[in-house]
């Protein structure tokens, strides 16, 4: 196409490509852990239903964006998942049709007309398995919302998916397991409070290595300072030279701020699975500013 | 030199730059020269948050060497690391290196342009460092990196490194004086 | 009043009504659901003026196609314009006596019924030829397409080449509005493009054509980025209960939480 560049010509289109590049299913003790049924329940249609209907009554954006798509595929080459792998379904509007037939089929006179139209699929373990793939290969980046002459958000469709999945027990395994830490040690690594602050005095020591005599401090659970840093916890840990220039640049700017082990994590993987854990995840951040008095809140890299 | 509205959480990027802007630090450029700077827009950071400017300004303002990917596949049209949304998993690897992939041939293409504009080698002129302020991205993107050969010889040493993903304040904790 | 008046002037009453309600049924359901995430498209305008101006660039330049597949733009855009243009021309049979403009509008409509078919053809045509498109297209996509390619060929063959009188037309259109049930012309293609023409009305509210008042309706659209200026409320937010607060002086509750940790482990043991 004339405008449009991609760093790599467009795959061909592969049936079933990704298909086996499936999510382990969540563990028992984290879907206890974050409130959600630990297995696919019983009566699991209705309730697919039931939470669908509350979901298009709470958000405007899911019933709009699964009226009004005219399948023009300008989203369908922008999604990276699509590019990668050249799997049809990652096509977000393929990936959105998984939502959208069923919505055709129970929500609209269409669908209440015409059952069978090879536009509705009836709600089956198998349209559960497809869904539960595809919709755990989207990571809700928006892309294709920039594209899309209506700006519908894939993502969107894909929270409002995975919303319904986790409440009738279809949670991975990853996902789960890393809100459940944050409910526990208050990151998503896992990391416990005391192994958090020895961390962070070990970065200490490394500045003052690096620059001698100056006092660089990593501030931990602090009351009244004027910031409160939630910088990602893998910062503490894994790029810790992201963390070393925090504290370069906090000490420079001659500014007091500390970390909270409460809520040492800016990532919020609540969102990568339902509204309710995600408000519970950032909940956490106010409770811990208010708490440490502190002045402003910023978030980490 | 706080005169930012308290009720409101910041990103640190917003925060150091608007310091760095007033000359709150003294930086020497030249302590990042043997890095060939290239942004990445996290989706969070730029996408949602429509953030685009002060990570750029910061990195300018610390590297001597930092060069844009083409238009199509930063700011607003970035690609997605490979990673986010859960996709970061260990079982899912090969999915968000695939995923990757646009972002690693994306740098790959800007090696090239720059080779083509100074007339010099590509692996030469391939970034060799990553900046992006995204933990997820740094997460993700090293494997990308490897599985798709983003190889650089910026620092002209005899083997080609993997381009590395890191952070903006990676630069800072570089090339800040006291 | 013969039997062909009253039955097309039902048919006709019926459509109008379905699509009507129907249209109105939606927005309503729109405009009442609420926006509980701030989604806007970044970069968005900061203000309501900006979001007015970005709506205008995306409804009539169709920005948004233009930037990522020139043909597919052309395409859409050349059928967006005739079709308006066509519904303009089409005015002088339901207004009397009929308004200058309408009359000044006739020779541009004319030309836009001829490109009409041929932009829906272009359309139909890439849904057939590029790989993805065969994909993702559905029946309801097809449909359409044919639909108003049905309506738009009779439309076209009906003015320059069939013999339909207009006089008949304009006495059934006119007649609808004083309940008088005119017969309509029986010309057939008058006939096949009526029946086309009602179906288009009835499907609307219920079909992907929704994307026109969908538009107005896309939070990601609508939404000013303005996060700093305003925080955006949930309507219908949950209340959670926070757990403790704990730092790291408060060694209880940092072993009360590690225990809680250690036996939820049990339960995956046990699986
Ligand atoms: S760009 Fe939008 S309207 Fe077009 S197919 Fe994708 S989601 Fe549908
Ligand atoms: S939001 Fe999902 S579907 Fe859309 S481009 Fe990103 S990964 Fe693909």
């Amino acid at each position: 196409m004339p405008y449009y560049h991609t760093p790599y010509a467009v795959p061909k289109l592969e049936d079933d490509a990704s298909r086996h590049l499936e999510s382990y299913p969540a563990r028992i003790s984290d879907m206890m852990g974050i409130d959600l049924p630990t297995s696919l329940i019983p009566n699991w249609k209705e309730e697919f239903l039931k939470i669908f209907r509350e979901l298009l009554n709470h958000y405007k954006e899911l019933r709009v964006m699964l009226d009004a798509c005219v399948r023009c595929g300008n989203c369908a080459d922008k999604c990276h998942y699509f590019l990668g792998t050249g799997d049809p379904k990652n096509m977000p509007v393929a990936r959105a049709e998984l939502l959208r037939r069923v919505y055709r089929r129970y929500f609209t006179p269409m669908g209440k007309l015409n059952p069978n139209s090879p536009d509705c699929a009836e709600l089956s373990e198998k349209l559960l398995k497809e869904m539960y793939i595809y919709f755990y290969q989207c990571s809700e980046c928006r892309r294709c919302a920039t594209f899309c002459p209506y700006g519908i958000d894939t993502a969107v469709i894909t929270m409002g998916a995975r919303e319904i999945l986790a409440r009738i027990g279809l949670g991975t395994k990853y996902v789960t397991e890393v809100v459940n830490k944050v409910y526990q040690t208050g990151n998503n690594l896992g990391i416990w409070p005391e192994a958090w602050a020895d961390s962070s005095q070990f970065l200490e020591d490394e500045l003052e290595e690096i620059f001698p005599g100056q006092g660089i401090r990593l501030p931990v659970d602090e009351y009244g300072a004027d910031i409160l840093l939630v910088a990602p916890s893998a910062d503490n840990f894994a790029n810790t030279d992201t963390m070393m220039g925090y504290a370069v640049m906090f000490h420079a700017a001659g500014v007091s701020w500390t970390t909270s082990t409460y809520c040492d994590e800016g990532g919020n993987f609540g969102m990568f699975l339902n509204y309710k854990n995600m408000r519970k995840v950032n909940n956490r951040i106010i409770i811990a500013g208010k708490e440490l008095g502190v002045k402003t809140i910023l978030w980490g890299e | 030199m706080l005169d930012f509205d308290p009720s409101f959480p910041y990103h640190i990027c917003d925060f150091a730059w608007k310091l760095m802007e007033k000359g709150a630090f003294k930086i020497d450029k030249s302590m990042n020269d043997d890095v060939l700077v290239t942004y990445h827009d996290p989706c969070n950071v730029a996408r949602a948050a429509g953030f685009f400017e002060p990570p750029r300004k910061m990195t300018r303002y610390m590297a001597n060497h930092f060069y844009e990917m083409h238009p199509d596949t930063i700011r607003e049209r970035t690609y997605c690391c490979g990673g986010g949304g859960g996709v970061l998993a260990d079982e899912l690897t090969d999915l968000r290196t695939l995923g990757g992939r646009a972002r690693a041939e994306a740098i790959k293409n800007l090696g090239k342009k720059l080779a083509r504009e100074h007339n010099g080698d590509v692996r030469k002129w391939t970034p060799n460092y990553l900046c992006t302020p995204c933990a997820i991205c740094k997460a993700s993107l090293p494997d990308s990196m490897s599985r798709w050969n983003v190889l650089s010889d910026w620092r002209g040493e005899e083997e080609s490194e993997v381009c590395v993903v890191g952070g903006v304040h990676d630069l800072m904790l570089k090339s800040i004086i006291f | 009043m013969s039997f062909a008046g009253v039955f097309f002037s039902l048919l006709a009453y019926a459509a109008l009504l379905l699509f009507v309600i129907g249209l109105i049924a939606r927005i309503i359901f729109y405009a009442k659901t609420p926006t509980p995430l701030k989604i806007p498209i970044t970069p968005a305008p900061k203000t309501a003026f900006g979001v007015f101006l970005r709506m205008l660039a995306d409804l009539f330049l169709f920005r948004r196609v233009l930037r990522s597949n020139l043909w597919l733009w052309a395409g859409a855009g050349i059928f967006h314009i005739c079709l308006w243009l066509v519904i303009i021309r089409h005015l002088r049979y339901f207004l009397y006596p009929v308004p200058d403009w309408v009359m000044a509008m006739q020779d541009v409509g004319y030309y836009a019924g001829y490109a009409m078919p041929f932009a829906l053809l272009f359309l139909l045509a890439r849904r057939l030829w590029y790989e993805k498109e065969v994909y993702i297209s559905t029946f309801a996509d097809y449909f359409a397409l044919l639909l108003l390619f049905t309506i738009a060929c009779t439309g076209l063959w009906m003015t320059y080449h069939g013999r339909v009188f207009l006089i008949d037309v304009k006495a059934f259109i006119l007649g609808l509005y004083s309940f008088s049930f005119k017969p309509p012309s029986t010309h057939p293609l008058f006939i096949i493009h009526l029946l086309s023409v009602f179906t288009l009305l009835v499907y609307f509210p219920w079909s992907k054509l929704l994307h026109a008042p969908g538009i107005f309706f896309s939070p990601s659209f609508f939404q000013k980025h303005n996060i700093e200026k305003k925080r955006h409320i949930n309507p219908w937010d949950y209340d959670v209960e926070p757990e403790p607060f704990y730092t790291l002086k408060d060694k209880e509750i940092l072993a009360d939480l590690k225990k809680r940790a250690a036996e939820m482990k049990k339960y995956d043991r046990t699986k």
